[in-house]
C-alpha cells in the first residue's frame, strides 16, 4: 500500500487544528491573490518599475533619489527578474525619473504591448505580495495562538490589502512588513531587541512615510527607562540628520524641507482645518495626533498596548485627511492586531466592513484612474467603453454632496472605531 | 456559483449593451478658480464633441490638442460615440438687473458651430503648415494618385495636398529683383521680414518653396522672396502640366472635377483644390484623385506619410500610408442656436436640454454672442484659468485674441457600452496572451488548480459540520 510522503517535521506541525487552518487561509489567500495578480496594474508601478530599469537595464542606481530605499529595492528586484522577461528592454519609460515630466500615455502603452505582458506584471507584483503574506505571518507572530486564524484571516482577505497590493500593485506591504517586524524584534524585552525594532521602524519610515504616526507610542511602549527614551529619540533624530545630510551631498537641497514643501501625501495632512487670520491655521489632523501623544506620554503605553494606539493614531489620520485609496492599507495591520479577539470583535468587524466600503467609494472619485483602469492590461482600450465613475456619479447628483456623504460616513465610523478602540483603555486609565 | 457562470454565459452570449450617461467634457475634471467676464463681444470656445474626454486625456496634463484628438480615434466607438442629452454653459447675470426681476433679458444668443480648422485628424492639420517632418515621403513619380476619407462636416469646399514638381519654378543660379522691389522673409508667407529688397538687385537663388524663391544675398543673408517679384529667373528645365482633380463619392460616382493649370502648381507646396460646397458632405465618404494630363513631364508627385496617419481612409497604392491632405469647408450654419434667455438655469450654469443635432466626434465651437438689449455688462460668462480643453484651444474674442482661459462648457452625453465586446475583447487578449507565453500560463494554472483542489479537499477544517 502507498502512502504520501510528508516530511514528519511538517507533519507534527500540521498536527493541530489551528495550523491546518493557518495553511488553508494562507492557500485560499494566494489563490485569491493568483487570480488577480497579473491581469491588473496601476500607471504608478510602471512608473517605479520603470524608474528601477535605469539601474537594472542603464546601470545608472542613483538617478532617482526620491524614496530610495524602496526604489533600490525595486532596482535590485528588477535586475532579478530581467532574465525572466525577453526583449524587455524597450517597455520601460525613459522620463519616468524626470521629476515633474514622469512616464507618458505612449511610454505606457508601449508597456501594454508587451508578448510578456502578464509574466511581467505578475513579477512586478510578487515581492509586494510575498511581503503581504509575510505580513500575515508576522501578525500572527505578535498575537497569542488562540487568535492567530482570525489575525490572518482579517489581512488575508482585507479587500483593502487585496486591493492596495495584488490589484492595485502597490509596494506599501513591503513596508509594512517592515513595520511590523520591528514589534516583533523590539518585543525581545532586550536592548539590543529594542534598539534593533527602533532601527527598523526607521527603515519602513523611510520607505513610505505612513510609519512616522506610530513613532511616539512605539518609543512609549519600548522604553526600558527614560534615558533610553532620550537615547532612542536622539537615535532617530540622528538617522533624520542622516538622510538630510545624504540629501545635501547628493543633490544640495534640504530632504525635510523637500518633503514638507513639495511632498504630496505630506501636505494632505494639513488641508483640514480651522482658519484663523493671514497664515494662522489650526490643523485637525496635528491638534488630533498631539493631544493623544499628550495623553500617553503622561499616561505611559504598555507593550501590549501599542497596536490599539497606533490602530487609534492611524484612525484618526485617515478620519481627517485626505488620502489616496491604495493608502488605506495602513489601517489594516494594527487593526487587525486590535479587533480579532475583541469582546466586541464582531460589532468592529462591522464597523470596518463600513469603512472599507466608505474607502472603495471614496475610490471613485478619482474617476477611471484608480477603478477600470486597473483592468487595461487584461481589456485593452476596450476598458474606455466603461463610464467614468466621477462622470457618471456628476450626472446623476452633485459630487460634491455625493462623495462628501460617504466621505464623512468614513470620518465618523473611523473615529467611532478609534473610540470603541480606546474605550476599555480610557476606563483601566 | 454555477448561478454566478449561467449569468456570465448570458451576459457574453446576449450581445447586449447598458445604456450609461454621465457629464464629460472639457472641463469635467476642473476645478480651476472662475473668473467671471462681461460678456461685450463675441466669444468662442473649441472642443470636440462626444464622449470620452477623460479617457483621451488619461491623466496626463501634458497631452496636447494633437495627442487628445488621435487618442479618441483610437477609443472604441462606444467610447466616443453618443448622445448629447444635455450642454451647460457658465453665464450669469450681475448682482443687480435682471436677476432680480426673475427673468433674463439680454438678447444674447448661445449657439454650436462646427469647427473643422480644430479637426486634428488630417495629415495636413497635425503637421502645420511649415512642417516638413523626415518620415513624410515624395511619392514616386506615377499617373494617378488617390486617397479614400471621410467627411466628418458638412459643405466641404476644396481638398488641400503638398505637391513637387522636381524643381518646377526655378534652377539654382542669379536672378533679378523687379522693378517693385520686394522684401526677404524668414519663411514663406508669414515669415518674419530680414531685408527689404531693391529694383533691379541681384541675388541667387536655391529653390522654390510654397511659390517663393530661396534666396541668398551677396552679404550673406538668406530667406524667401515671392517668385513674382523677380524680373528675371534661372529657368527650371521641365514644368508640370495641367493635372485633372476628381472627388468621387462612395458609389464611385463623380460629384467634383476641376482642371488644375499647371501655373498654379508650384515645387514644395500646399495646393488647395476650391470647389464648390457640397451642403450633405457630413459623414459621407469619398475618394479624390490627381491625374497629371502628361504624367511624361516627371514633374508632379504628392507627399505622403510614413505611417498609417489617418485612420478612416487610405492611400489607392498603399492602405498603411496616407496622402497629406486636408479637406476644407465653408462655414456651416450653427447645430444648435438658441436666446440664452429662454433656457432654463441651474446657479450659475444656462442649460440647454436634449440638443440631439450635435453629432459626437467632430470639433466644435461653443459661440455666444452679445444681445442689444440690456446693459452691456449685464450678462457675464465664466472662464477658468486652470486649464485649456484638450483637443481645442482656449477661448478667444471676436479677433481671435485668447481669452484668459476656457469657457465653462460641461455636456451629458449617452452612449451605450458594448459589454459583449467587453467580455470579448478580455477573452481575446487572455487567448493571446496564453499563446504568447506557454510557461506562464502552464505554472499559473499548474498553481491555481493546486490551490483550488486542497482547499476543496480541505473545506471542513475551515469550515467544520455542525453536529
Amino acid at each position: 500500500m502507498r502512502t504520501a510522503v510528508v516530511p514528519v517535521g511538517l507533519r507534527s506541525r500540521l498536527a493541530t487544528d489551528e495550523a491546518r487552518k493557518l495553511v488553508l487561509l494562507a492557500i485560499g489567500a494566494v489563490a485569491l491573490r493568483l487570480a488577480v495578480m497579473p491581469f491588473t496594474l496601476h500607471f504608478d508601478a510602471y512608473q517605479i518599475y520603470s524608474r528601477a530599469s535605469e539601474a537594472a537595464y542603464g546601470n545608472e542606481w542613483f538617478s532617482f533619489t526620491s524614496q530610495i530605499i524602496i526604489q533600490t529595492f525595486h532596482n535590485l528586484w528588477l535586475l532579478l527578474v530581467r532574465p525572466l522577461l525577453p526583449e524587455s528592454s524597450g517597455i520601460w519609460s525613459d522620463t519616468a525619473s524626470v521629476i515633474g515630466v514622469g512616464a507618458s500615455r505612449e511610454d505606457y502603452e508601449g508597456f501594454l504591448a508587451y508578448d510578456h505582458l502578464f509574466r511581467a506584471i505578475f513579477l512586478m507584483k510578487l515581492p509586494y505580495v510575498v511581503a503581504d503574506l509575510a505580513c500575515a505571518w508576522t501578525l500572527t507572530r505578535l498575537v497569542e495562538p488562540a487568535r492567530r486564524v482570525a489575525v490572518a484571516a482579517f489581512w488575508l482577505f482585507n479587500p483593502l490589502v487585496i486591493f492596495s497590493t495584488a490589484i492595485y500593485g502597490r509596494h506599501d506591504a513591503i513596508a509594512v512588513l517592515v513595520l511590523l517586524l520591528s514589534i516583533v524584534v523590539a518585543r525581545r524585552s532586550t536592548d539590543a531587541g529594542r534598539l534593533g525594532g527602533l532601527v527598523l521602524l526607521g527603515v519602513a519610515t523611510l520607505m513610505r512615510f505612513f510609519p512616522v504616526v506610530v513613532i511616539a507610542p512605539f518609543l512609549l511602549a519600548f522604553r526600558r527607562s527614560a534615558r533610553q527614551h532620550t537615547l532612542f529619540l536622539g537615535l532617530l533624530l540622528g538617522m533624520v540628520a542622516l538622510v538630510e545630510l545624504a540629501g545635501f551631498a547628493t543633490s544640495g537641497t534640504s530632504t525635510i524641507l523637500t518633503i514638507v514643501n513639495s511632498y504630496e501625501h505630506f501636505q494632505y495632512w494639513f488641508d483640514a482645518g480651522l482658519y484663523l487670520r493671514f497664515d494662522d491655521w489650526i490643523f485637525l489632523f496635528p491638534v488630533a495626533y498631539a493631544l493623544v501623544v499628550f495623553w500617553l506620554s503622561e499616561r505611559g503605553v504598555a507593550v501590549h498596548e501599542f497596536p490599539a494606539f497606533a490602530a487609534v493614531l492611524y484612525l484618526l489620520l485617515f478620519a481627517t485627511t485626505f488620502f489616496h485609496p491604495h493608502y488605506a492599507i495602513w489601517l489594516v495591520p494594527f487593526l487587525a492586531l486590535t479587533i480579532p479577539g475583541s469582546p466586541d470583535a464582531r460589532r468592529l468587524l462591522v464597523y470596518h466592513g463600513i469603512q472599507v466600503a466608505c474607502i472603495l467609494i471614496y475610490s471613485a472619485q478619482w474617476g477611471s484612474w484608480t477603478t477600470w483602469d486597473l483592468f487595461e492590461p487584461l481589456l485593452g482600450t476596450r476598458v474606455n467603453s466603461l463610464p467614468d465613475p466621477v462622470e457618471l456619479i456628476t450626472g446623476q447628483i452633485e459630487p460634491r454632496i455625493f462623495f462628501g456623504i460617504f466621505r464623512s460616513l468614513l470620518t465618523a465610523v473611523s473615529l467611532w472605531l478609534a473610540w470603541r478602540i480606546v474605550q476599555p483603555m480610557v476606563r483601566r486609565g | 456559483m454555477s448561478t454566478l457562470l449561467i449569468l456570465l454565459t448570458i451576459l457574453i452570449t446576449s450581445a447586449c449593451t447598458a445604456s450609461v450617461s454621465g457629464f464629460t467634457s472639457p472641463l469635467a475634471h476642473d476645478y480651476g478658480i472662475v473668473q467671471w467676464l462681461p460678456l461685450t463681444e463675441t466669444v468662442e470656445q473649441g472642443f470636440v464633441s462626444g464622449p470620452g474626454y477623460a479617457d483621451a486625456v488619461a491623466n496626463d496634463a501634458r497631452t496636447t490638442p494633437a495627442q487628445f484628438q488621435k487618442r479618441l480615434q483610437e477609443l472604441p466607438e462606444d467610447a466616443r460615440m453618443g448622445e448629447l442629452t444635455e450642454l451647460r454653459v457658465g453665464l450669469r447675470l450681475m448682482a443687480e438687473g435682471a436677476e432680480a426681476r426673475g427673468a433674463w433679458d439680454t438678447g444674447a444668443r448661445l449657439q454650436i458651430i462646427p469647427a473643422p480648422q480644430l479637426d486634428l485628424r488630417f495629415p495636413e492639420r497635425q503637421r502645420g503648415f511649415h512642417t516638413w517632418p523626415e518620415s513624410d515621403v515624395w511619392l514616386p513619380v506615377a499617373d494617378a494618385y488617390a486617397q479614400s476619407f471621410t467627411s466628418p462636416y458638412a459643405n466641404l469646399s476644396g481638398i488641400t495636398v503638398r505637391v513637387a514638381t522636381f524643381g518646377g519654378d526655378l534652377i539654382p543660379g542669379d536672378a533679378t529683383i523687379g522693378p517693385g522691389g520686394g522684401e526677404l522673409l524668414a519663411l514663406p508667407i508669414d515669415g518674419d521680414s530680414i531685408v527689404s529688397l531693391d529694383a533691379g538687385e541681384r541675388v541667387r537663388v536655391m529653390s522654390a518653396s510654397e511659390g517663393w524663391a530661396q534666396a541668398q544675398l551677396p552679404s550673406g543673408l538668406t530667406g524667401f522672396a515671392p517668385l513674382t517679384d523677380f524680373a528675371t529667373l534661372p529657368q527650371p528645365v521641365r514644368r508640370p502640366s495641367d493635372v485633372l482633380f476628381t472627388l468621387r463619392d462612395e458609389s464611385g460616382t463623380i460629384v467634383q472635377e476641376v482642371i488644375v493649370p499647371a501655373d498654379s502648381i508650384h515645387d514644395n507646396a500646399h495646393l488647395t483644390i476650391a470647389f464648390d460646397p457640397i451642403p450633405a458632405s457630413g459623414g459621407q465618404s469619398y475618394t479624390f484623385e490627381f491625374v497629371p494630363t502628361d504624367a511624361s513631364l516627371d514633374a508632379f508627385t504628392l507627399r505622403a506619410t510614413g505611417d498609417d496617419d489617418y485612420r478612416d481612409g487610405a492611400r489607392s497604392d498603399d492602405d498603411m500610408t496616407d496622402l497629406v491632405f486636408q479637406p476644407e469647408y465653408d462655414e456651416s450654419s450653427p447645430l444648435i442656436d438658441l436666446p440664452v434667455d429662454a433656457l432654463p438655469r441651474d446657479d450659475e450654469w444656462v442649460i440647454v436640454a436634449n440638443p440631439s443635432t450635435v453629432p459626437s466626434a467632430i470639433a466644435v465651437a461653443l459661440r455666444l454672442v452679445p444681445g442689444d438689449r440690456d446693459d452691456p455688462d449685464q450678462l457675464q460668462f465664466g472662464v477658468t484659468s486652470d486649464r485649456a480643453p484638450y483637443g481645442a484651444t482656449r477661448a478667444t474674442d471676436a479677433s481671435g485674441a485668447a481669452l484668459p482661459g476656457a469657457l465653462l462648457v460641461m455636456t451629458i452625453w449617452e452612449r451605450d457600452v458594448n459589454i459583449q465586446a467587453l467580455f470579448g475583447d478580455g477573452l481575446s487578449n487572455l487567448i493571446e496572451a496564453a499563446g504568447a507565453d506557454p510557461l506562464m500560463v502552464a505554472i499559473y494554472v499548474t498553481l491555481l488548480i493546486a490551490a483550488g483542489a486542497i482547499l476543496v479537499k480541505q473545506w471542513h477544517v475551515l469550515f467544520p459540520r455542525k453536529r
